[in-house]
């Protein structure tokens, strides 16, 4: 093979060349199937996304196996208030039909920091005027209904269903109406 | 080191871009600086640069070597790096920066492979062995030369290089619209931004260049050549000119125009920024080096006088142009997106993205350069006629 | 979970589970949890397996699911959130979500009678709001600001995504390959809303996704399922009876976050004073 002065030039273009056919075909080799046909990316990630497995249920999936609980949540003011925000992820308690985890349960001290964290009055950002959400100051509100501040709020309040006893001893009592009445 | 001011987002507690990517546009720039200033022997025949073409070079090739160095320690998964390459977005601003690096460091190595065409030959020639395969191959199995074969390299140089000029500025005026393109940062935010990184990148690149060569001749126990240094301090201020003018544009576009997100950026650059922006990338860091630059090329400066002042110029500048990344890099990331706060950034010493770890990688180009050396000879033996 | 000693194992029918609750509900519950059904966590329900809830958002379920038929768009009423921080503990539950990073996060806002500002998000609002003791100054209008991804028609981390890994589904929702994300964080610098991170244990950039999981199988997002205000809204814009499209399409003042983005978000709001960011 005859050497000229740009033998090696021209090899230089070959390898230059090589080069660029190895990242072309790696390209082709390595882009995952499918790639582009939405767009810029694997179609297959969709279906990643959408087999992500569900931990939140709803209040529904609750209701067939504590219909006693459900039925007053249904009725009281709070069925607005997810069963699963209290209590935690459905997906952690039931797979398939099968209980496989226990739920938290407040207790004590637990439960006045659960319901203030939604009826705290001291907190100004709350929308006004008791349309969306009634506030109480704490402890003033135990201080009115002239009971000890360290009352526990389900001791007058159902949880399910807040105004349940109260509503039921109203009825029963329609002076605690005017006595006690709380704002 | 900065601390929590105001309201910030909770997703900004934590500044994802860190030292790394500080490092990162700094090595770039070197290499894009360092590229520049061969190129204007090869190219534009500035005869006076001629001691320092070669180890230009192979000063720009060693940086490249590693420039993806902290890109790959800061990714999440540096596994998946080559997806960059794989399935490059062909909106991002970043998807690019693969295939530009790669086709530029493959012209790097063709121009080196022709500049020390002749030198392999010789290696070649004396070696034997395994290592004589190497060679062999280095001189891609056409291991002699010819007058002829010279003309032909002489001019495959002069067009590589050629290309070479637009490539390295497309590579760092690249890497600042990466942060010049991000809209949501305001101190990015502004098309200036590939400009200023690719004037500092000279500059720095610039600088490198001159302070190892003094350093070595000195080990070396040689003069720095006297012509060669003084049109270095030249090209290093005018650079610096222009950089600097830049700089001082961006800023004071931002405010001048005084548009809503100005207060935000005037927030940073007086409180978190204050002593890295103001007092020392330009204050300390730009106004003595550019006096000083000033006086060494205007003034008749005794040889050894001028080889200290450059040395000590150089240093400055080298901390100037990574005190701008930083005020860019980590600066912009300081500005909550709330418009109410700056985060706060702590640089760690040992962390994976810490002070040693950079200090690794910046030492790592070096190491490279000695051993480079042994093989390719950095500067032009004097028996070696002018080309 | 599942067990490995079939002696410690209980199977109730689901009838019998609830004749049981029903019976006596505390003193089961007691024996549960004092262990004379050993093992309880093992118990067995047979029956009713693994079915999805009641759908939630109609036309979803029972059918191909067909891209083009849905344009779904979500909705914050500033006015009905009271910052109760259920949606961010939902979130944070549902994607098992690190700390200190936030899907979705509320911000409070206390403005002053001079107009000065105020803002918080302590923890993002995900143990609630605790009285701000810090203003001494009259304070004229407060409000809770939910945030979340706003899964913009022109997302900035899409276009910036240097390797197709954060994409547009074609029914409009932002999401992440996690098998290809390298983790380079440049979304996170784009996204002008900041609701992007590293997730620091799956290194890949992650965010909210609306619950696109929930949606395709016809439910709520899990913030909007677990809001007891209805300030979250989501639903589907090709559903005139939608609350959304009517919403969308009522009088009101309807406005996106940093609209000069042009990013153009499908997440709205009700109610947004000019103070929020
Ligand atoms: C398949 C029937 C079933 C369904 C569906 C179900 N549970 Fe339960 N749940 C049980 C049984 C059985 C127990 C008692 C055994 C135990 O504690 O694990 C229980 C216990 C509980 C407890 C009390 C735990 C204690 O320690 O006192 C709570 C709270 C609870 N469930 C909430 C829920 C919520 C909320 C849902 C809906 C997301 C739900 N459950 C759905 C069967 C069910
Ligand atoms: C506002 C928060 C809240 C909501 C919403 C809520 N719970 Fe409860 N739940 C509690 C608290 C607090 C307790 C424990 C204190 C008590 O029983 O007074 C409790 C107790 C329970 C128990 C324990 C049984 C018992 O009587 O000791 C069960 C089971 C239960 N809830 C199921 C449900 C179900 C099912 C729903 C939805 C239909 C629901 N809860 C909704 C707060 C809530
Ligand atoms: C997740 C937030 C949340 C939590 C936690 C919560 N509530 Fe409520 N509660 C509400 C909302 C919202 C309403 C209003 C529903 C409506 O007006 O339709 C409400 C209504 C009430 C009411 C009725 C007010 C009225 O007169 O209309 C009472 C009483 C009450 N809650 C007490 C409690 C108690 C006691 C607890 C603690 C066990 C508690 N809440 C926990 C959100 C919450
Ligand atoms: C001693 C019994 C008692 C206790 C304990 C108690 N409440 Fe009440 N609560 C009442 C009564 C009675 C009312 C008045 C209902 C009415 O006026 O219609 C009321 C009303 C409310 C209301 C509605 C206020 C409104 O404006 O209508 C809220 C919210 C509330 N309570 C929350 C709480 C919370 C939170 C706790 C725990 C910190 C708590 N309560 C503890 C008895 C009690």
């Amino acid at each position: 093979m005859s050497k000229g002065p740009k033998t090696h030039l021209k090899r230089m273009g070959l390898v230059v060349l090589g080069v660029v056919a190895l990242v072309v075909v790696g390209k082709l080799l390595f882009t995952p199937g499918g790639f582009g046909r939405y767009g810029h990316y694997r179609p297959g990630a969709i279906d990643d996304e959408v087999q992500r497995p569900l931990v939140h249920e709803t209040d529904a999936s609750c209701d067939s196996c504590h219909e006693w609980d459900a039925s007053f949540h249904k009725k009281g003011k709070h069925k607005v208030v997810s069963c699963e925000f209290c209590h935690g992820p459905g997906g952690r308690h039931v797979k398939d039909g099968k209980v496989v985890g226990h739920l938290e349960v407040q207790k004590g001290g637990e439960i006045n920091r659960l319901c203030l964290r939604c009826h705290d009055g001291h907190v100004r950002a709350r929308p006004q005027g008791g349309k969306v959400i009634k506030t109480v100051l704490y402890p003033n509100h135990l201080e009115k209904q002239a009971v000890e501040t360290d009352h526990l709020c389900n001791q007058c309040h159902l949880v399910h269903a807040p105004l349940e006893y109260i509503n039921a001893a109203k009825k029963m009592f329609p002076m605690v109406k005017e006595g006690e009445n709380v704002q | 080191m900065t601390e929590l001011i105001g309201y910030v987002f909770p997703n900004e507690h934590h500044v994802h871009w860190s030292f790394m990517i500080v490092l990162y546009p700094y090595i770039t720039g070197l290499i894009a600086g360092a590229f520049i200033m061969s190129s204007l022997y090869h190219v534009f025949n500035v005869k006076a640069l001629r001691p320092v073409s070669k180890f230009s070079l192979v000063f720009a090739f060693a940086f490249w070597t590693c420039c993806t160095l902290p890109l790959l320690n800061h990714l999440g998964h540096p596994e998946r790096a080559l997806n960059m390459l794989i399935t490059p977005s062909p909106t991002s601003a970043m998807a690019g920066f693969g295939y530009i690096y790669g086709s530029y460091g493959i012209l790097l190595i063709m121009e080196l492979l022709l500049v020390y065409r002749k030198t392999l030959v010789e290696l070649y020639q004396r070696s034997s062995g395994a290592l004589k395969k190497v060679y062999w191959l280095l001189t891609l199995g056409v291991p002699h030369v010819t007058p002829e074969s010279e003309e032909a390299d002489k001019k495959a140089i002069k067009f590589l290089a050629a290309i070479g000029i637009p490539w390295a500025c497309f590579l760092h005026g690249y890497v600042g619209f990466i942060f010049g393109g991000v809209k949501a940062v305001h101190w990015w935010f502004t098309p200036l931004m590939p400009v200023v990184f690719l004037l500092s990148a000279c500059v720095s690149g610039i600088a490198g260049i001159i302070l190892l060569y003094i350093l070595i001749m000195k080990y070396r126990g040689e003069e720095p050549d006297a012509a060669c240094l003084k049109s270095c301090v030249k090209y290093l201020w005018g650079f610096f000119i222009l950089d600097l003018t830049m700089e001082l544009l961006d800023v004071g576009i931002h405010a001048y125009l005084r548009v809503e997100h100005w207060h935000i950026v005037e927030g940073l650059l007086n409180g978190p920024l204050h002593t890295s922006f103001w007092i020392m990338q330009l204050g300390v860091f730009s106004l003595i080096p550019f006096l000083l630059l000033a006086w060494m090329s205007l003034a008749d400066v005794k040889p050894r006088l001028l080889q200290l002042s450059a040395a000590v110029v150089s240093v400055m500048i080298l901390i100037q142009v990574i005190l701008m990344r930083w005020n860019v890099v980590i600066g912009g990331q300081l500005i909550s997106k709330s418009g109410r706060g700056y985060s706060a950034f702590h640089l760690e010493f040992l962390g994976k993205e810490g002070l040693l770890a950079g200090m690794i990688i910046m030492a790592l180009p070096l190491v490279i350069l000695y051993f480079l050396s042994k093989i390719l000879p950095l500067w032009h033996s004097s028996s070696e006629a002018e080309a | 979970m599942s067990s490995n000693s079939a002696a410690s194992r209980k199977v109730l029918t689901k009838d019998e589970a609830r004749a049981l609750i029903d019976r006596d509900r505390r003193s089961f519950i007691k024996k549960v949890i004092g262990g004379v059904f050993a093992g309880s966590l093992l118990m067995v329900l047979e029956a009713g397996s693994g079915e999805l809830p009641p759908a939630q958002l109609p036309g979803v379920r029972g059918r191909e699911y067909g891209f083009a038929d849905h344009r779904f768009a979500f909705v914050v009423d500033i006015n009905r959130c009271i910052g109760c921080g259920s949606c961010c503990v939902a979130d944070k539950r549902e994607y098992n979500v690190p700390d200190h990073a936030y899907r979705t996060w509320i911000e409070r806002y206390l403005i002053a009678e001079d107009g000065e500002v105020f803002v918080d998000s302590p923890d993002g609002g995900l143990h609630g709001f605790k009285p701000r003791t810090d203003i001494d100054k009259p304070i004229r209008d407060g409000f809770f600001v939910p945030k979340l991804c706003n899964m913009c028609k022109d997302a900035p981390c899409v276009q910036v995504c240097p390797v197709g890994a954060t994409f547009k589904t074609p029914d409009g929702f932002v999401l992440i390959d996690y098998e290809r994300c390298v983790g380079c964080a440049y979304c996170v610098q784009a996204c002008p809303y900041a609701v992007r991170y590293i997730h620091p244990v799956l290194h890949t950039a992650d965010k909210c996704t609306w619950c696109y999981h929930r949606v395709r199988r016809g439910l709520l997002p899990a913030c909007v399922n677990a809001c007891p205000t209805k300030a979250r809204k989501f639903g589907d814009l090709n559903d005139p009876d939608s609350e959304i499209s009517k919403i969308l399409r009522s009088p009101e003042i309807i406005t996106v976050l940093k609209k000069e983005m042009g990013t153009a978000p499908n997440l709205y709001y009700l109610g947004a004073r000019q103070e929020v960011m």
